[in-house]
């Protein structure tokens, strides 16, 4: 600030170096004018005089005998000690009575004025105290250093020596009334008043400047401030808040509570960066959370029901927020939340499902698919899209989707219908979805299917009606087959989805075959039928043989043998089993009287065979058609009925197809339609395949179960028993949830056949 | 008595070729093949085998009470593989490896005193009870049948075997009772063997607190737990009401 004085110089009315009470008497004025009219200046030569008087006392040779010149050069440590001393204490004396006399005129004031009258004295007092530091620097720089390197307790550097002061003369006489003006003013703002913050700011920053550490002068802390007003100002505010509250929560709704709860905490951030301390923020919105939340968490929740039934997004949103700032505010509300999806997905189920049998695939996966995309839409939009929140939604659904009216009637009902959907969507029908559409559905039907705990019954229901879809090739789409396929894959794993990516493959390779057997046929100058063969592996598809024997027409068996000769020629060592059942063609009805274009009728193998048999004779009997067939009685009956219903055939006498029964070709048969489709099947055979299904998956479940615990045994040799059930769900639980007393009788099984032994304690011991 | 037994036979002087080294046991065996001889019916049994009428004379000229599990004693000695099945080498082995003296007499005391220690010696009882799966099921059966596993439940579990019952709860009736309602099956070993780690628990906790679902015991024994507390009959009863 001010250029240190040049050594050589000679200034006048300098006191004499060794007296105390003159060099005092003469700083004394330099002081007062800087203290109280620092605005009219101070000229260089009074400024230098004191500076001068200072350093004439400090470094006088009245205490010892030491010459001038050593003194300045060995730093005057003995002299400077001592006097520098009473220079130190002088100032002590001076500050004190200054403060005293403030303190006395602060009496004067009150609530706004005091604050007024605080921060000018504060900001009058800081500023003359900064000069003064630089008067008395060479006191700084040598006795105050000293001593404080000699770790003298209560020593200061001049300008934190004036805080010291400012601190224990007036601050603690004054600070308590100060403070009160300031929350006098809070308050006001709080209620709506416009005041001047500029102020609250001030007496901030010079609470922050009082903070001295006692330890260390060098630093600060926010002690002071924090004793004298954090402390002070978060009560006010929670008396406040509190009594704010209680009063408003009487009377007004909770929603409205949520909103001035809201507002309130948003002006008290806004406050903090108007003219608080940021150290103040945490504490104040603790506060706040604590007086303006926490206190009327049980309200809130109790409150959480009504708006879930009347979906108050917007308000759920706000409780939401609100909530989520007090330590375990939300746990209650996710476990509300997940009870309530519970039941309404319960209650969506009961609804549609009150005759299972003719449940609608569609209508039953629409019906779990809304109450899905309903709240998860609210975790999205109310919640955050809080990963807790959808956890509690994730389980709500596992539950109502396993668990429901449905599923009462046969625990497997969800993965069937689920998977009888999907049969709906992939096959081939009149109402033609866009295809942008189908894969927007088939991702809804993976959500559902992400809930499903027993995958198994999903796979085998799905590649059962995938088998159908690929023989019959009244799949849809490829790509949407594909992309469903890949879908599962996804979600299961490789393992999951092999087979039927095989069944895919297998009608490639068919396809290759086929063209392969026509060019061969070509080549030997052959007329072949209009035929197409499917070579499917037996282990991938879920096809059985044919439960009948049968002999098919020579038309069709001599083209099969053909087939045949050119498949083993082509693949050795193979071995073909004809799937009758599932095979079927066209025939032309050229006998009708009705028609000049004959009509075309598809048929079941079995149905070709029986309509051929009438081209030798067109009356036969059941006996005989029975008897060239081959065809049981399982096999015959149904293909009979079905072309007499049609009126293909006439049968006499009337009744039901059986011994006995004869049957005529119908010359006059009618139809709208030239093409006519007879191949139908029977509602008992879908039922039976059904239950048949079911059955397959209890008895892979034990397989699936008996091998998994030979893995996991062959892995560990040796186990504890509870071990290995724990292991054994884990290991099984992606496919289905197994029951304890399924994979103990597994495990009795094993030990039965001697892959696993007892041990002592509950151990089990792997058998190689 | 070692020394004296081994004078014994080296005055009888009887020698056969075995490839046993010591001389002593070669007498032995030599004396117990002899026994096995004399038991054996030269008409009906193979010539190293007795069958079932043989061996129920072998019971009666050793006092044996062919009704209850003292003949699960003898089987287990002479190492019987199946039903009323006995072959000359399970019987030699086994006699000589109890180190009695080969005669009717030291037998028949050897089988009583072992009797006596059945209802106390509970790892013995385990042994002869173990013994008792296997000397009682038919040769090439896996497990027992269901009717004649419950008549050697009734030998093993009742004096001069170790009676399953507690203060208030007779077990092995209700454990009949149980079979008898629910079960068809036969038995497997491990149901039999697990069937006497039950009955040992529950005669220390009759209140069945050792019991649990997740634990090792197998299916049958989860389902008689359970029946006994739907039933709420015995120490169950007095835990549960």
């Amino acid at each position: 600030m001010v250029p240190p004085p040049s050594r050589g110089n000679n200034f006048p009315a300098t006191p004499d170096r060794d007296d105390i009470d003159k060099t005092w008497t003469y700083l004394q004025a330099g002081i007062d004018r800087i203290m109280d009219n620092l605005h009219e200046g101070m000229d260089m030569q009074t400024y230098m005089g004191i500076y001068t008087a200072i350093h004439n006392f400090c470094t006088s040779q009245k205490a010892v005998g030491f010459n001038p010149q050593q003194n300045m050069h060995t730093g005057a440590h003995r002299g400077a000690h001592l006097l520098g001393e009473e220079i130190y204490k002088k100032l002590i004396e001076y500050l004190t009575a200054h403060l005293d006399q403030l303190v006395q005129e602060s009496n004067s004031h009150q609530d706004e004025a005091l604050l007024a009258f605080y921060i000018k004295q504060w900001n009058r007092y800081t500023t003359a105290a900064k000069y003064i530091h630089h008067l008395f620097r060479y006191l700084n720089r040598h006795w105050v250093k000293r001593e404080m390197d000699e770790g003298k307790k209560h020593i200061y550097d001049v300008y934190t020596l004036h805080l010291v002061q400012w601190r224990s003369v007036l601050f603690d006489k004054v600070s308590e009334k100060v403070m009160a003006a300031v929350l006098k003013l809070v308050e006001k703002q709080r209620q709506g008043e416009t005041i001047e913050h500029s102020q609250i700011k001030q007496v901030v920053d010079s609470f922050v400047s009082l903070g001295l550490d006692d330890q260390d002068s060098t630093k600060t802390t926010l002690d002071v401030y924090r004793y004298h007003f954090e402390r002070p100002f978060l009560e006010a505010t929670k008396q406040f808040y509190t009594a704010e509250s209680k009063q408003f929560v009487a009377e007004n709704s909770v929603v409205e509570y949520m909103k001035k709860a809201e507002t309130r905490l948003d002006e008290e951030e806004e406050r903090v960066k108007m003219y608080l301390h940021t150290d103040i923020a945490m504490p104040l919105k603790k506060a706040c959370n604590q007086v303006l939340i926490a206190e009327h968490s049980g309200l809130l929740r109790d409150e959480f029901q009504v708006l879930l039934d009347n979906d108050r997004e917007e308000d759920m949103a706000r409780m939401y927020s609100l909530l989520s700032r007090i330590p375990d505010g939300l746990d209650p509300l996710r476990s509300k939340f997940e009870a309530h999806v519970r039941k309404a997905g319960l209650a969506a189920v009961t609804k549609v499902s009150a005759d299972v049998e003719k449940l609608e695939p569609k209508v039953y996966v629409d019906a779990l698919l809304e109450i899905h995309t309903q709240y998860q839409g609210l975790v999205k939009r109310a919640f955050n899209d809080e990963a807790e929140f959808t956890r509690s939604l994730d389980n709500a659904c596992r539950e109502f989707v396993n668990r429901n009216d449905v599923c009462k009637s046969g625990s497997n009902k969800s993965p069937e219908l689920l998977a009888k959907y999907t049969d709906v969507l992939l096959r081939k029908s009149g109402t033609g979805i866009e295809e942008a559409e189908l894969e927007n559905t088939l991702s809804q039907i993976m959500t559902v299917f992400k809930y499903i705990e027993d995958k198994d019954v999903f796979q085998k229901f799905y590649s059962r009606m995938l088998a159908r879809r690929l023989v019959h090739s009244n799949s849809s789409s490829d790509d949407a087959e594909t992309s469903m396929i890949s879908k599962l894959k996804e979600a299961c794993g490789f393992e999951y989805t092999n087979k039927l990516q095989r069944m895919f493959q297998d009608m490639q390779i068919s396809k290759d075959l086929n063209e392969g057997f026509k060019e061969h046929a070509r080549a030997l100058d052959t007329k072949v039928l209009d035929s197409q063969y499917s070579i499917l592996g037996t282990g991938f598809w879920p096809l059985t043989a044919p439960n009948t024997t049968f002999n098919p027409p020579i038309e069709i068996s001599a083209d099969c043998e053909r087939f045949s000769r050119f498949y083993k020629n082509k693949h050795e060592g193979r071995k073909l089993t004809w799937l009758w059942q599932l095979c079927k063609g066209e025939v032309k009805a050229t006998y009708c009287k009705n028609t000049k274009t004959p009509y075309t009728f598809q048929v079941s193998l079995y149905q070709m065979a029986i309509l051929l048999l009438f081209n030798e004779k067109d009356h036969q009997t059941y006996d005989d058609i029975a008897s060239t067939t081959q065809l049981n009685s399982e096999a015959l009956d149904p293909s009979l009925s079905i072309l007499c219903k049609a009126k293909v055939l006439l049968m006499k006498p009337d009744g039901k197809v059986g011994p006995g029964a004869n049957f005529v070709l119908n010359y006059e048969f009618k139809s709208k339609k030239l093409r006519v489709n007879l191949n139908v099947g029977m509602k008992s055979e879908t039922k039976q395949e059904e239950q048949e299904t079911n059955k397959t998956i209890e008895e892979d479940r034990k397989l699936l179960l008996q091998s998994a615990i030979v893995r996991i045994m062959k892995a560990r040799k040796r186990m504890k028993h509870q071990q290995l059930l724990s292991e054994t769900i884990n290991q099984i639980r992606q496919r289905f949830v197994p029951k304890v007393s399924d994979i103990k009788k597994c495990i009795e099984i094993l030990l039965d056949k001697e892959y696993l032994e007892r041990l002592d304690d509950d151990d089990l011991g792997y058998l190689a | 008595l070692d020394a004296a037994v081994n004078q014994y036979f080296e005055s009888n002087g009887i020698s056969i070729p075995s490839p046993q080294p010591s001389a002593s046991s070669k007498r032995d065996d030599a004396k117990l093949d002899q026994m096995f001889d004399d038991m054996r019916d030269p008409e009906k049994d193979a010539k190293d085998e007795i069958g079932v009428e043989s061996l129920m004379k072998y019971f009666a000229v050793l006092g044996v009470n062919p009704e209850t599990c003292e003949i699960f004693v003898v089987l287990d000695i002479v190492q019987a593989t199946s039903f009323g099945l006995i072959t000359r080498k399970g019987f030699v082995d086994g006699w000589k490896a109890t180190g009695v003296p080969p005669s009717i007499s030291a037998h028949k005391k050897h089988i009583k005193d072992l009797t006596k220690s059945l209802s106390t010696d509970v790892s013995y009882f385990k042994k002869v009870y173990r013994a008792a799966f296997t000397a009682g099921k038919e040769p090439d059966q896996k497990a027992l049948g269901l009717d004649h596993a419950v008549v050697y439940w009734d030998m093993v579990f009742s004096p001069p075997g170790m009676a399953w019952e507690t203060a208030t709860t007779d077990w092995l009736a209700e454990w009949k009772e149980f079979l008898g309602e629910k079960w068809t099956r036969s038995v497997n070993k491990d149901m039999w063997n697990q069937t006497l780690e039950f009955a040992l628990k529950s005669m220390e906790d009759e209140s069945l607190g050792f019991w649990s679902e997740d634990a090792a015991w197998p299916g049958v024994i989860d389902e008689f737990v359970m029946w006994c507390r739907e039933n709420k009959r015995g120490g169950v009863m007095e835990v549960d009401s």
